[in-house]
Order: structure tokens, then sequence, then C-alpha cells
């Protein structure tokens, strides 16, 4: 038994290489159907692996390191002995002090408040780089003689490189001027105006930090390969309760947030490409098969079992998936070596290849897969063809309604439920989540049912009104009957097309949301120069002048600043709250503010906000200090200002985005609420970056207490990398969309073979070429259109899906991209089916019928 | 009616040539039964596509109903098929996506012409199908297929009907009823009616007998009738 089944796996191995060798012009689309999700697949995959990459490169440099820690006390024996371990262990660390003095051009003069950033040059920074004018290296221009300092000091002291600088009374020599400094986002708050780099042993040896004094030490962590950024980010928790840690995973929350969604997003558009591709296979396999329906029923009737039949096209169509794997793998390849040139050119972007073996297989082991899985039907249906085929040609077609082929084909339901767990595991792998896995194959099985519903829907109302409708033109009937016949391809081709469709469109969607979502999340416009400490009385007259100045873009934005200290939630001491770490800060006495009503840019996660005009004692809390509070809406809080107790129940909690004046406080109270308490003001203003030192300066006259906080190049720099993302994002959809095109058209040409034998039928009529040009576009509009339509609303549907469950955003419905889909998808099904048909055009008539 | 000269066919598979009609000559007149006769590969499927404007000549003239039809080009030649010719093909040749009705009504629309519903059923109804004419060809049986395509060839009331193996696919109860409904509907129509056939029992029917072997006449029997 075993030797015979070898024997035919080996006969079925020559029947199936002889059927494929044999007409090879033919199987060019189900190979390409598979190279395009392929291709899609590893060079989305190597492209986002790469990209994953240049993020965490760009994100360790934004920390400068892969840890860091902030205290504000120096460590004791016991944590010093801590980090002496971790030294052991092969961690390298340095240590960065923030803090700021008084500084002056030269003795007599006036002094300007300059914020201090002490670091050891031989160390740091552990990633990016400090780039210096005139051009050299941290080393040689910051040493315990000579500093280096920001364009603002020069510009605001009258300053030139070489000059000398007054830092506790001691000179030292001005050597360099900063460009960019990697870490200036994460420098602890410490980015004030005028800033000045020096070394920690010039630091101490001017004496600015007393033993007990509250300057922020930032300690970086560079580990090696062998430990892990976790383990030591727990380790220090423990042994540095106090501290502010982050790692370069989360070193800034929008980042953290977009790489988050941009990692997420990457596999999602692969497993776009790859479903897409996997519908190519299946509507080629389909057509192949259709084609083979004379040739299978006389193999059945020369004695072959449904088996070993089923066998020989399983064996073709995994000869078939691993040469498009193959060309698809290699395709990838080629467009990862092709990509990095174009993105460092277009996007400047540095994009390093990454490539492994791994990838390679898994692209391979998933062309394969998916192939299969999706060819499971068609094979399946193998069984159901009668040897009696040969004598009645249309017999494989059945007239039984839809519904009850379905219930019969019990086959068809478990090769439903294989593909959809299939896709559902491929997607958990990619994706590295059971949930991502569970949703996008819940996502797939409801848009494909939802699809065939409507296909179905349509094909029988066009069959209602053709029937007892007005009488079209002949060839719009005629196009339109194309499309309802019993057994016909229509429904399946409408569901691969608006399967094609909707993915293509849902990246989109996705796309186009998110990246809407990070601009609004930190705009152009959001405020570059804040304004710290303004007292009530200079508030008016100083946003008069500042309104005044040139550069000044938009608005202003003032929120007052309410020190206040909570002392109670819902009735228990805050003290007996058993806050840790980070939490702890809601024991010390935090900035509030107060708003009317809800600020833009601030999303309500839970709750209401007030209306206008409130006077119930009200509070809105941010996400996190709510975390840590464990409390929501309806809860009580109170406060104390002074010896003035203030309790409020919280009416919402809010995400706010940190980068505006709204996200600046924790608790946001109704305005009467606080009525009366002593407010300090916050200003933000957007300013154009070569007009922020001119500001500065007429401020500073003006307001020596208002401290001036240049946000320009720290925003600048986010934008930067936020601009990055949105491109590449848009890149990688772009190279999706063009996949689904690429199978969408194999789909349509998939019904080639029927066409070719219709085609000459109207010919042998007396059917002239323009009266079939006329029918066969009828048909292939309606069906993009309606492919079109479909696809376009259940993108929509499955994006709000996607945005709301897996990437926490916002979404929203689109009619625009909709109408576009459906014109485009009518263009590309009739240009393709065009495309396809072109040749058949030209064929004689007898050449195909009497091949019969 | 039809006349023919020096008609060639010649293929070329790979470098070889092969000559599947080498120069044939006839005439037929209007109305004669013709049947072509001769075995598998004599080139007489060849013949008949290419007097029905389906396949081009290498060499030689054809000309139909007093038109030169060997230099057209395709579109005129659709035309020509359209106005002159009736065909009925061995495989039926359906278009899956038609009813029976509609099927029948294709070569009449695809002429441009609009009112042929009474034509259609009163067809449909001599080759006894009109109960059957919101079905598609899926829905038929083989014989029932042929008797639509029957039906198709003669809407248009074409001077000139040629049918390729009408009966070839059919059980031999199934392929009477044809048969008969051919004879009975060319009488009818009085059309010139091209055979192409194995059948004995349809071949004796006909006016003429025209055998071919290896792409030459070898016979061409008339044995009276309404046309000889």
């Amino acid at each position: 038994m075993a030797a015979e089944r070898g024997g035919f796996a080996r006969t079925a191995l020559r029947i199936a290489w002889r059927d494929l060798r044999g007409s090879p012009g033919k199987f060019v689309f189900v190979v390409l159907a598979v190279a395009a999700g392929v291709g899609a697949l590893t060079g989305v995959r190597g492209f986002s692996e790469s990209f994953r990459h240049m993020l965490a490169d760009k994100a360790r440099a934004i920390l400068a390191a892969d840890l860091s820690m902030i205290e504000f006390t120096l460590p004791d024996a016991a944590q010093q002995t801590e980090l002496r371990a971790l030294e052991a262990r092969g961690v390298r660390m340095t240590r960065v002090t923030s803090t700021l003095t008084m500084a002056a051009p030269a003795r007599g003069a006036i002094p300007s408040m300059v914020a201090i950033k002490a670091v050891d040059p031989d160390e740091y920074p552990f990633y990016g780089e400090v780039k210096l004018r005139p051009d050299a290296p941290l080393r040689t221009a910051v040493t315990d003689s000579t500093v280096a300092v920001n364009e603002a000091v020069l510009t605001r002291m009258s300053l030139a490189i070489g000059d000398n600088l007054l830092i506790g009374g001691q000179p030292f020599r001005i050597a360099a001027a900063v460009l960019t400094e990697p870490d200036r986002l994460s420098g602890g708050g410490m980015n004030i105006g005028l800033r000045v780099m020096m070394t920690q042993r010039a630091l101490d040896r001017v004496g600015l930090i007393a033993p007990g004094s509250r300057a922020p030490q930032r300690t970086l962590f560079k580990l090696p390969p062998t430990v892990r950024v976790d383990q030591v980010r727990r380790e220090l928790q423990r042994s540095f309760p106090e501290a502010q840690i982050s790692d370069y995973r989360q070193s800034n929350p929008a980042i953290t947030r977009g790489l988050e969604r941009a990692t997420t997003f990457v596999s999602l558009v692969s497993l776009v490409a790859l479903i897409v591709g996997a519908l190519g296979v299946a509507m080629a396999m389909n057509a192949h098969l259709q084609q083979h329906l004379d040739g299978i029923a006389i193999m059945k009737s020369l004695g072959a079992r449904s088996r070993q039949v089923i066998g020989i096209y399983l064996i073709e169509t995994l000869l078939l998936g691993l040469a498009g794997a193959l060309i698809g793998v290699a395709a990838g390849y080629g467009i990862q070596q092709a990509g990095p040139p174009l993105i460092e050119r277009w996007f400047n972007v540095q994009v390093q290849i990454v490539w492994s073996w791994a990838a390679l297989a898994q692209g391979i082991a998933i062309g394969l897969l998916t192939t299969t899985l999706f060819t499971l039907p068609p094979l399946l249906r193998i069984r159901r063809i009668r040897p009696s085929l040969i004598l009645r040609r249309d017999m494989g077609q059945d007239e039984k309604p839809w519904l009850r082929r379905w219930l019969e084909a019990r086959a068809a339901l478990l090769a439903a439920v294989l593909i959809v767990a299939g896709v559902g595991g491929i997607a958990a792998w990619l994706g590295d989540s059971a949930k991502t896995g569970a949703l996008f194959a819940a996502g797939l099985s409801g848009s494909l049912l939802a699809l065939g519903a409507v296909a179905w829907l349509l094909l029988r109302g066009l069959r209602v009104l053709l029937r007892h409708g007005p009488a079209l033109p002949v060839a719009l009937r005629h196009g339109l009957a194309n499309l309802y016949r019993p057994g016909n391809q229509a429904a399946s081709v409408l569901v691969a097309l608006g399967v094609g469709v909707m993915f293509t469109l849902t990246i989109w969607v996705v796309q186009h949301s998110l990246v809407h979502d990070i601009i609004e999340t930190a705009p152009p416009g959001v405020p570059n120069v804040f304004l710290i400490d303004i007292q009530p009385h200079e508030k008016d007259a100083l946003l008069k002048m500042v309104r005044s100045q040139p550069g000044i873009q938009g608005g202003i934005d003032i929120v007052p600043a309410i020190q206040m200290r909570l002392t109670a939630v819902n009735g228990r001491p805050v003290e007996k709250l058993g806050l840790e770490h980070w939490g702890r800060r809601f024991l010390r006495t935090r900035s509030v503010t107060v708003a009317d009503a809800r600020p833009a840019h601030v999303q309500v996660l839970g709750g209401s906000w007030w209306r206008a005009g409130e006077t119930a004692p009200l509070v809105a809390v941010e996400e996190d200090a709510a975390r840590t509070l464990h409390i929501g809406p309806g809860s009580s809080l109170a406060f104390v200002s002074q010896d003035q107790t203030v309790t409020a129940h919280v009416a919402t909690v809010y995400r706010a985005d940190s980068f505006r004046m709204g996200g600046m406080s924790e608790f946001t109270f109704t305005p009467r609420t606080l009525a009366g308490l002593p407010a300090i003001w916050f200003a933000g203003v957007h300013v154009r970056p070569d007009r922020v030192p001119d500001l500065q300066r007429v401020v500073y006259d003006r307001y020596p207490t208002i401290t001036v906080i240049d946000m320009a190049d720290a925003l600048a720099l986010l934008q930067t990398v936020i601009d990055q993302i949105a491109k590449v994002i848009r890149f990688l959809s772009g190279f999706s969309i063009l996949a689904g095109i690429i199978v969408l058209a194999a789909s349509v040409a998939g019904t080639r073979m029927r066409r070719v034998r219709e085609v000459a039928i109207l010919k042998a009529l007396g059917g002239t070429r323009g009266r079939i040009v006329a029918i066969f576009s009828i048909e292939f509009l309606v069906l993009g259109c309606v492919a079109g339509l479909i696809g376009g609303l259940l993108a929509n549907g499955f994006a709000n899906i996607l945005l709301h469950r897996l990437l926490d955003a916002a979404g929203e419905w689109h009619a625009g991209p909709v109408l576009i889909a459906v014109f485009a998808t009518a263009m590309i099904a009739t240009a393709t089916g065009w495309l396809a048909s072109f040749r058949i055009l030209r064929q004689r008539p007898l050449e195909v019928l009497r091949d019969e | 009616m039809i006349k023919v000269s020096g008609l060639t066919r010649t293929i070329s598979s790979g470098a070889r040539q092969v000559n599947i009609l080498r120069g044939l000559d006839f005439e037929i007149p209007a109305g004669q039964f013709v049947a072509i006769v001769g075995a598998s590969g004599s080139g007489k499927s060849t013949l008949l596509g290419l007097l029905a404007g389906l396949d081009t000549a290498t060499a030689g003239r054809i000309v139909l109903d007093g038109e030169d039809i060997t230099d057209l080009r395709e579109d005129d030649l659709a035309r020509v098929r359209g106005r002159k010719i009736g065909f009925v093909f061995q495989s039926y040749q359906l278009i899956p996506t038609l009813t029976a009705e509609e099927n029948v009504l294709l070569p009449l629309e695809l002429a441009g012409m609009r009112d042929g519903r009474e034509r259609a059923r009163s067809l449909l109804d001599a080759v006894g199908l009109v109960d059957r004419a919101h079905h598609y060809p899926v829905q038929l049986s083989g014989g029932e297929q042929q008797r639509v395509a029957l039906a198709r060839a003669f809407i248009l009331c074409p001077p000139i009907l040629m049918a390729d193996e009408p009966t070839g696919n059919l059980d031999s109860a199934n392929g009477r009823h044809v048969l008969e409904l051919l004879i009975h509907l060319n009488r009818q129509e009085g059309a010139t009616l091209l055979l192409v056939t194995h059948d004995a029992e349809l071949t004796a029917h006909a006016d003429r007998i025209i055998t071919l072997r290896d792409g030459l006449i070898v016979s061409d029997d008339i044995r009276g009738g309404n046309g000889g």
C-alpha cells in the first residue's frame, strides 16, 4: 500500500510537472499573484524591520542612552553599590547634571540665568552626536576650562566664540556653539533658553552643587548586548524607588506611541499584502481548475480517485506557490536593496538593510501556506467533478441556490474555517499578538461574509431588474447578464476585488487617520516658546507686547497655574494610599489649572467635560494621574492651597498632549472652584524659529523674572521624526496598494478562458469588435464599481474597528475615498479586463471553437 | 450561392507545413443540402470554418451570395456572418450567461435589431422548448442545448446554414430529434444547408455529398433533390 502510494506520488509529480510545463504562459498570473503577495510581505517585513531599527536608533539617540534615570538626590551608599554591580556586568554609565545658575559675559555686566548641563565628554552621549560650530569633537571643545553654549547665549549676551563667560564667578572660554544635541527632548525639563555645556569636573570646581541640593542628576546607561534593558530597569526601579527611569523604548510618550503604532501598522500592512496576494492565488487557481475540468473528468473516467487527482493539483499548487514565493522573496529583496537609497534621498532617513535567513524562510513558508490554504476550496471541489462531465460540458456548474450549496458543501465550510484559522494564525505570527490574529481573522471572515452577501444580493437584484425591468440597450443588458448567470465567477471576482479594495483602502484610511492623529498631537503650529512665572499684574501687558512682536504665528495659549497639594482621595488621606515611585509626587505640591470649556486637543476618555459657566466644584484628571490614584468620574478629591481646602468631584478623565499648554497639569478645575486662589500664569506661543532670540531679548528686557523657554528646536526634532514616520507609512501603503493592484488584475484576468470562448461565439454569430468591447466593458465597469463601493464601505468600517481596537486612535468616515475607490476600481477592472482580453479579440473564432 | 476556387489552408506546426486543404474548387447553388463527409483529419471542419468566415484561407477565393469574403476585414466578416450564415456547432456553443431565449435573440441583437422576441418564441416553439425559454444552458440537456442552437442559427433567416457535426455530441434519440428539426426548419426556411458529418443517417437526407480525404475532394456525389 505504502509502495503504491509512493509510486503514485512520483506519477502525480510527473503529471503535475508535465501539466505545468505544457502551458507555461497560463501560469504567469498564478505565479505573479503569489510573488506579489510574498514580495510585498517580505519586502514590507524587511522594510519595517529596517525601519524599526532606524526608529530604535533614533529612540536611543533621543535618550542618548539605552536607559536613563533621573534622581533628585545624590545616591546613597547602597545605591552606589548597586551601580557598581551593574558596572561589573559591563553596563557603562555616565552622569549628566542639570542645574540653573547665573552667568555674565564679564564682571559688572547684567547676569542672566543659564541652564547648566554638566557631562563627561569622554562618555556622553552614548548614542547620537553633539554637533558643534566650529565642527569639533565634544571632548576637545568641552574641557575643564572651556564650555560650549547654545546660540541664544551668544546672541543674548553679545558674545562670540573665543570670549569668556563667568560662571559662578569663574571664567570659562567659549570654545564652540552647540548646534544639536541628541537628548534635548529628554533632558529632564531643563531646556531653558540659555544653556551652557560643561564638564562634571568643572561643575564640581565652581561648587554649584552643594550636598542636599535638588539639582536633577541624570544617569545614562549603555547596556552590553547580553544585558536586557527591562531587567536593568526593574533592578534600578527597586533600588531607586524615587527615581524617574525611562528606557529608549519609551523615551518620550509621543515618540513611543508613534513607534508602537508604526510597528502595529507595519505588521497590518504586511498582512494586507499577504491576504490580497492569497486571494489572487485562489482566483487564479480556481480559473486554472475550471480550464482543467475536462482533464480531471477524463482522469477520473480512467480510474483516478479524487484523492489522487487532488494530489496532482496540490503538487501543482505547491510548485506554483514555491515559484511565486521564490520570485517574491527575490523581488522583496530587490525592493529592499533599492529602497534605502531612495528613502535616504526622499525622506532623509538612513535605513540600514536588515536581512535574515529567518525572514526569507518566513516569506517562503507563508507564501506556500497561504497558497495552499486559499486553494483548498477549489481543490476540494475536484471531488465533485463527475467523469460524465466529458459528455456534458457545463455540468460542473451548479444550479442550486447559493445558501443550499454552502450548507451541502461541508468540505467547503471546513476549508473556510481552515482558511480563517490559518490566516488568523499567520496574522498572530506576523503581528506577534494573538489579539491581532483573532481580530484580523474575524475582520477577514466578517468582511468576506458581508462581501458575499452583498454580491449575492446585487446579482439577485440585477436578475430581477433584467427580467422584469424596462428593456435596456443590448450591450448593457448583455454586459449585466454576464454578471448573474448561475455558476458564474462574477460573485467570486466581486468578493476578491472587494476584499482587495477593502484592504488597500483600509490601509489608506488607517494611515490617514494615524498621520492626522500624529499631526493633531504635534501640529506644526504648537507653541514652541513658553513664558513661565507670569504674575497676574504682568499678564495683560506682556500678552500685548508679545502679540506685537514679529514672527508670532497664531494666538497665544495662556493658562493659570495654582499651587495645590492633594490631601485626600474619596475621603482617604493621600498618605494612606500607598503611593509608590513616581506616584509619590502626589504627596508634594503640584501645579493645577482651570478651564471653563474642554481645551482643544484634550481627549475625553471617561465621563464628560462640563459646560461653560459650570458652578459645581468639578475637576478633570489626566489619565496617568487617574490610573495612579485609582480614580475615575465620580471620585472625590480634596486639595489644600495655602490654608484653604477645596473638595471637588472628578467629572472626566482625559488624555492631553504634553506639547500643549492644557497638557501641563494633571488636574484641571472649573474656574469657580478655585476662584480667589493666587495664580501665576504660563503662556505658550508659536514663534518663527529665527525670531525666538529676539523675543527672548525683548521679554528679558521688560520682564527679567519671566523665564522664556525655547521649545523650537526640541519640537523641530520631534516634528522631523513624526514627518519621517508619516512618510514611511505612506511609502509602505503605496507598496501594498501596488501589490493589491497586481492581484486585482490577476483576478480579473482569471476569467480569460471563459471570455475567449464567448468572444469566439459572439464573433461567429456576427458580433463586431466594437459591440463585443461594449458588452465586456459594461461587465468590467459594473464589476469594478460594485466591488469598489462594497470594498470602500467595508474599508471604512474595518479601519474604524482597527483604529479603535488595536491602535487606540479615533476613526472617522471618509466618503471621498469611497468615491475614488469606486472610480479607480472600475477603471482598473476595465483596464485589466481589456489588458487580459486584448489578444482574445484578435483570435479567430475557429481556433477556439473547434478545440471543443 | 457559394463559390469556392483554389481554396487552400496551410498551417505551420513548428518547422513543418501541414496542408489541410489543397486547392478546392466547387460551387453550391442556393437551397441545396450538401453533406461534407470524410475521415477525421480530412479537413472537412476546416473547410466549413473557412466558408463561414471563421478562419482565413491561405490561398483561393470564397464568394458567398455574390460577396467575395476572402479579403474582408474582421468586422466586415462578422457582419457577413451575421447576415448570411447560421452556424450550428458540435458542442452547441451557447453563451452560458444568457437564457435560452436570449441566446436565440443574440444574433439579432448583434446585428443591431431590437424586435425579434416573437420570432424567437416561435422558433423555440418549433424546437419544442418554449417552456424553457428562461432556462440557462447549464439547466438544459445536451439535446436541448443543441435545439436552442438550432433556433439561434435560424433567427435571422440566413440564406446559408452551416452545421458542424450537429449530432456528434448527442445520443441517437436526441440526435435524431435534432436532425429532424434541422431538416424540417431548413425546408421551412429554404436555406442552403452545409453539413459536416460522420452520420450516415444524416447524409441519407442530403442532395449532394462531398467527400474529402487529405485536403482534397475525392468524390462529389449529386443525388438530385431540390437543389441538384
